[in-house]
């Protein structure tokens, strides 16, 4: 089912927010935009935590909100996540996940024991909130949410109170979670790296105003974010694992190959492939090289910034893109052309276990 | 039964009653004072009214007990509405009664029993009560089990606090019960009267005991405080 929000509200201090949004089913959807743009305030009035008058909300052919409905949090099924650290502090591990379950309103869903397993938790059981880190209380607080069997999961910033380690820590149980479901998510982040890592469908938004609904592979090359040094270009690939040697696996990326390490893909899957704008350097031969990953593409768009030390380049390989950081002395130097052909020497190729649909 | 003893009783019970009554009333005004929403017009009208209602509340912290007094010995006269009232529907006064000294007490305690509870309720996290609410509990669900034991600290000291304050009542008893064995004559109205009695041996065990009592509930109400304190630090 999915979930739909119209919202033309201005609230105090000049903020205005202007939404017509509807989120696709079974997939992460991403709410890209930086701190203020009003992500956090559509995920509270999806969820009913605040009450501002004026504006609709529906989830399938359920109106939660409009001129004569205010369905309350409690009666939405929704599996919320916080920002902020906040489990009952009162209960254990334990508690905290009987106090979900025993007021699920409905059977079906990961069971408890799926919970544990997926996010690693039954050593933690008989623990304090006090006494666990961060990573693992918000690792806690996703299986109390969806212990409660939601419908719907929104995630505000999940991870914006950890450090950089537990979020590396985290990501992949988000990613398992993701495909053991069958309901949407709406995943809140500013941050790049997680959104690549998880959405399927990125919306951006800025000043309260949706500026932008890509899927993943295009959000990755396109867009303001680019030019940052997390950049990198998501790629779809099918998995040709009868060419296996030096345990390296072969990906069909579009007309040519990628060499990847990684057991277990099954022949013929799509996967995708993340491949990071610094990892990539460009040359305008084929050169005898220890990197094994090197692909003929053209030059589609150069993004020089102006100033700093580096620009990206945009890259076209068959109906795809990849992404390079050059210094902005070499973009002088080598005076590279749109359009030009030119070799991408690929130096890092991350697969993201996400399968492709 | 020896009369100290029935004054004994009747302190308690009256105690007990009050911070009964306390409970049922106090703590969802407590609750109100706690909940003030961020300024925008809609909440302008309700913010006034706590504005004026949480002095109100605290008026008995300052005031002397004989003026609040005063006012109850009035407004519980047959002549006037409450008074009126509460006779047509019980055929009995209010004044000099038993439960006319619920009503002062309750009146008098009240800032003792809605000032620690407020403050427990405002230090509440917000996002605990919101996460509790989107895991499907309803609002009366959420107090129950949320609240109350996230505040059992403002609840013990608020219970306590009113218990005791009640025991050590004076003044109101005196304007509005005087001092009927049995129905009226709490400890500290004996204690006056063997006082002026001149009869100090029997003065000694009442005053000595509220002494006690009132040392006792008090360390007892640190010890519980610190704790808490210690073992919710950790939030």
């Amino acid at each position: 089912m999915s979930l739909s929000i119209q919202a033309r509200v201005k609230r105090e201090g000049g903020f205005e927010l202007d939404v017509n949004v509807t989120f696709p089913d079974r997939q992460v959807s991403a709410l890209f935009g930086a701190s203020g743009s009003g992500k956090s305030t559509i995920l509270r009035l999806l969820a009913g935590l605040d009450h501002i008058p004026g504006i609709r909300v529906s989830f399938g052919d359920t109106v939660w909100q409009d001129t004569k409905t205010f369905v309350p949090p409690n009666q939405r099924h929704i599996g919320y996540v916080f920002q902020h650290l906040n489990l009952f502090p009162h209960l254990s591990v334990s508690g905290n996940l009987d106090y979900a379950e025993a007021r699920r309103q409905s059977g079906g869903g990961l069971s408890r024991q799926d919970l544990l397993d997926i996010l690693n938790l039954s050593n933690l059981l008989e623990k304090l909130p006090g006494q666990l880190s961060g990573g693992e209380q918000q690792r806690v607080a996703i299986a109390r949410a969806l212990l409660s069997n939601p419908d719907l999961i929104v995630m505000d910033e999940p991870l914006g109170s950890l450090d950089q380690a537990a979020k590396n820590r985290i990501l992949p149980y988000l990613q398992r979670l993701h495909r053991s479901l069958e309901i949407p998510i709406i995943y809140v982040s500013h941050v790049v790296d997680e959104i690549l890592y998880l959405a399927d469908t990125v919306f951006e938004i800025s000043a309260g105003r949706i500026t932008g609904k890509n899927s993943v592979i295009d959000f990755s090359v396109s867009g303001t974010h680019i030019n940052q040094p997390e950049a990198a270009a998501i790629v779809s690939c099918r998995v040709r694992s009868e060419n296996e040697q030096h345990s390296l696996t072969e990906l069909q990326f579009e007309d040519t190959q990628l060499l990847v390490s990684a057991g277990q893909l099954i022949n013929g899957e799509s996967v995708r492939v993340k491949i990071p704008a610094r990892d990539v350097s460009l040359s305008r031969k084929r050169n005898e090289s220890s990197i094994i990953n090197v692909i003929a593409t053209t030059i589609e768009h150069i993004h020089d910034p102006g100033t700093g030390a580096s620009a990206v380049v945009k890259l076209k390989c068959g109906n795809q893109f990849l992404l390079a950081l050059i210094t902005r002395k070499s973009l002088q130097e080598l005076h590279f052309e749109i359009g030009e052909p030119i070799f991408a020497q690929i130096k890092g190729v991350a697969l993201m276990t996400q399968h492709d649909s | 039964m020896d009369s100290d003893l029935v004054s004994l009783w009747l302190t308690l019970k009256l105690a007990g009653v009050t911070t009964l009554v306390l409970i049922v009333l106090g703590t969802p005004l407590a609750w109100w004072l706690s909940q003030r929403s961020r300024a925008s017009e809609r909440s302008w009208l309700s913010n006034t009214l706590k504005n004026i209602v949480e002095p109100l509340v605290a008026l008995p912290i300052v005031l002397p007990p004989t003026v609040v007094g005063f006012y109850l010995l009035l407004a519980f006269s047959p002549d006037n509405l409450p008074g009126e009232l509460w006779q047509s529907a019980t055929g009995t006064t209010l004044a000099f009664s038993f439960y006319g000294l619920v009503v002062g007490s309750a009146i008098y305690s009240l800032p003792f029993y809605v000032q620690p509870l407020q403050v427990s309720f405002s230090a509440l996290q917000r996002e605990l009560i919101e996460a509790a609410a989107t895991l499907g509990a309803s609002p009366l669900d959420r107090f129950f089990s949320l609240i109350v034991p996230l505040c059992r600290r403002g609840f013990i000291i608020a219970i306590c606090l009113s218990f005791a304050h009640t025991v050590g009542e004076f003044g109101i008893v005196l304007m509005i019960g005087g001092n009927l064995p049995d129905e009226t004559r709490v400890l500290s109205i004996a204690l006056f009267d063997h006082v002026e009695a001149l009869d100090y041996g029997k003065a000694h065990i009442l005053a000595g005991g509220l002494l006690g009592f009132s040392f006792v509930t008090l360390f007892l109400l640190y010890a519980v405080d610190r704790r808490w304190q210690n073992g919710t630090r950790t939030t």
